[in-house]
Order: structure tokens, then C-alpha cells, then sequence
């Protein structure tokens, strides 16, 4: 009776061990499956990105129209700014556009500047997630696999 | 002597039909437009330092990048690129990379450059938001138009004579149909 109580136990724990075994395989698995396909999706997302810092592009809306004259001096300040490569000013819209480098110019601080050297009523036009819609659950920046890729690239 | 005046007979035919092949690669060679653009003479290219480019694609690239900013700026484009936009407004430029050099593929391969592929979607499928998630909605004949218009400011800020892109506006005109879907 005892013998065949302690068979049972035996086999018991064999099952559990067993079990646990499985379980951390898979999961191991799993994990090395995740890290490989989040790696491979930033790998592809970053491919042939262009030399040089991260560029951020911004926008600037003007709600009174601004003269031709006009234009072209605050699109000449702001290209002069510190990291903009690119500005471009929509004058029938009332719109400028330039791209910089986030961690050397704000662009909040392009604005407050414009405000004040130009007298303009202007201020920052940002999209936001809602008009952007969600975006794409694998490839968006936002992703699980974008998020993890971006760390592991950091790492290696 | 047969022999030799037959010889002779067909060397006289096979010079005659090369002449006549000559003659008409002559007359039906047409320069594309790439080679107008400046071809595939290398140059440096500006943002790579110590890298060779093709002159054509280049100038192509130029007039891509130039037009993303006059999308940027224009109210009735710009919701049609959110995504790309919204990714930019927060400094990821991963996207832009992406679409810049899809475009310029495709703008290279119809322009009739012969060293580069373009492997995006189809205009169908790219402008048809069910198949692509980033285009935000069907674009109508306005749109195009619009569309059409950017590439053109793009163009002339990057000194394009007037005369290819009157060239470029026919060849994108051809892609309407594909591209208008509403
Ligand atoms: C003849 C004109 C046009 C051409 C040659 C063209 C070409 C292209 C190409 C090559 C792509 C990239 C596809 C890919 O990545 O697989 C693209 C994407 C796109 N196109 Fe067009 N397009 C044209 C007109 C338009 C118009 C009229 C609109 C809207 C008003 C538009 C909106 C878009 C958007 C939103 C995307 C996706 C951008 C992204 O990846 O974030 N296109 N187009």
C-alpha cells in the first residue's frame, strides 16, 4: 500500500517537474520568438534611415495672413535656428513647416520666438493620435515590437 | 570564284542590314526622362558625404523630399498623411524614410531609370486605405489635383526647368484613375 502511495507521489512530482520543464521551455521559446520578430521588425522599420540625428518636423500655423515680405524673413530666422536643415511657408495658408533636431531646438521655443520677434499670432499645430488614427500594431512606433526592437538596438 | 562572290554577297546583306539597324535606333531613340534629369551620371550626394548617386535619382529624391514639406503645410493634403505626420511631429522619422525612398523608387522606374526597383504597393492598393492603413481616406480628383500641385512646387524649388516638369505632371496624370477612388 505505502509502496504503491509512494509510486504515486513519485509519479506525481515526475508529471509537475515535467510540467514545469515544458512551461519554461515554451516560454522560453516564446520569448526568444518575441525578441527575434520585435528585433527583425525595427531592423527592417530602421533600414536606409537617412545619416545624421533623428529630425523632428514641425508645424506653425499664423491665423492672420502674412505678407510675402514677411514670410520669407521669419522662414529665414527659423532656418537660421540651431540643427533646421529645411523650412517651407505656405503664405496663401498661413503655414511654415521646418525640420530639426528635437534635443538641440524646441519647437515650442520656435514658436514663442517667432511670437515675440514678428509680433505674429502663431502657434504650434501638432497631430495628435486621434487624427492620425491608431496607426499600425505591428510596424506603428508606438507598437509592443517597435518599443522592444528600439530597446534591444539600444543595447547592441 | 562562287564562292567568293557568294561570301562577298553576304557580307554586303549583313552590312546592309546593320546599316539599316543603326539608321533606326537612330531615329526611334527617345531620351527619357531620367536621362533629361540628369541621368545615371554620378555625383556626391549632399546628405552623404563620400557616397556616389546617380544625378537623376538625386534630383528625383530632391523633388520628393522638397514635396513631403509642401504636404506638410497644406491643410486639404496633409490629414491624407496624419500618420506619417503625427510620427514626425514626435521626431520618428523611420516612416519618412520609408515613403521617401518608395517614392522615389517609383518616381525613378517611371521616369524610365534602369537601376532601381520599386517594391511598394501598387497606386490601387497604396491609395486604397482598406489595403493601406496608412493612407487615411480615398482621395478624390481635388486631392489629385492638389497632389499634383506639391509635386510641382517641389519641383520648382528644386530648379526643375519648367519644360520636364510639364513632362512630370503628364506622367503622374496617367496614374489618376488608379489613384482617385472616391
Ligand atoms: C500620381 C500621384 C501619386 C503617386 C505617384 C503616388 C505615389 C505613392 C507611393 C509610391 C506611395 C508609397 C506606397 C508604399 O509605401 O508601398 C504612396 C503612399 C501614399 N500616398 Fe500617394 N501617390 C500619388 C497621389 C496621392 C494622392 C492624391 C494622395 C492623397 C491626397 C496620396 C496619399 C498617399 C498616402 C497617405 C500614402 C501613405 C503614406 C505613408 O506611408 O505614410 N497619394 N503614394
Amino acid at each position: 500500500m505505502t509502496v504503491t502511495n509512494n509510486e504515486t507521489n513519485n509519479d506525481i512530482l515526475m508529471i509537475n517537474r515535467k510540467l514545469v520543464q515544458i512551461v519554461s521551455y515554451s516560454l522560453a521559446l516564446g520569448l526568444v520568438i518575441f525578441l527575434s520578430f520585435s528585433f527583425y521588425i525595427h531592423q527592417k522599420m530602421t533600414a536606409g534611415l537617412p545619416p545624421g540625428p533623428p529630425m523632428q518636423l514641425s508645424r506653425i500655423d499664423f491665423s492672420e495672413s502674412v505678407d510675402s515680405l514677411t514670410a520669407a524673413r521669419i522662414k529665414s530666422k527659423v532656418q537660421q535656428m540651431e540643427s533646421v536643415k529645411h523650412a517651407y511657408f505656405n503664405i496663401p495658408d498661413g503655414i511654415l513647416v521646418f525640420n530639426h533636431d528635437p534635443k538641440v531646438l524646441d519647437a515650442d521655443a520656435v514658436v514663442t520666438d517667432v511670437r515675440q520677434h514678428f509680433r505674429a499670432n502663431a502657434k504650434r499645430h501638432v497631430v495628435d493620435a486621434e487624427m492620425a488614427g491608431r496607426g499600425c500594431p505591428v510596424t506603428g512606433n508606438n507598437s509592443i515590437f517597435m518599443k522592444v526592437g528600439d530597446a534591444m538596438a539600444r543595447i547592441f | 570564284m562562287t564562292k567568293f562572290k557568294l561570301i562577298a554577297l553576304l557580307m554586303l546583306f549583313a552590312l546592309g542590314f546593320s546599316a539599316c539597324d543603326n539608321d533606326d535606333d537612330d531615329g526611334m531613340q527617345v531620351e527619357s526622362l531620367y536621362s533629361k534629369l540628369g541621368g545615371t551620371t554620378m555625383v556626391e550626394d549632399p546628405t552623404d558625404p563620400g557616397n556616389m548617386i546617380e544625378q537623376g535619382r538625386l534630383g528625383l529624391r530632391s523633388v520628393v523630399d522638397s514635396t513631403i514639406f509642401v504636404i506638410a503645410a497644406d491643410p486639404d493634403l496633409s490629414p491624407f498623411f496624419a500618420p506619417l505626420l503625427m510620427e514626425l511631429g514626435n521626431g520618428n522619422t523611420n516612416n519618412l524614410a520609408v515613403l521617401s525612398k518608395n517614392l522615389t523608387d517609383f518616381f525613378c522606374v517611371a521616369t524610365g531609370a534602369e537601376n532601381f526597383a520599386y517594391n511598394g504597393l501598387n497606386m490601387r492598393d497604396a491609395h486604397d486605405p482598406a489595403q493601406n492603413p496608412r493612407m487615411a481616406m480615398k482621395s478624390s480628383d481635388q486631392d489629385f489635383d492638389n497632389f499634383v500641385g506639391a509635386v510641382v512646387t517641389g519641383a520648382t524649388q528644386n530648379n526643375v526647368p519648367t519644360e520636364l516638369i510639364q513632362e512630370v505632371g503628364e506622367l503622374l496624370e496617367t496614374l489618376r484613375s488608379d489613384v482617385v477612388q472616391q
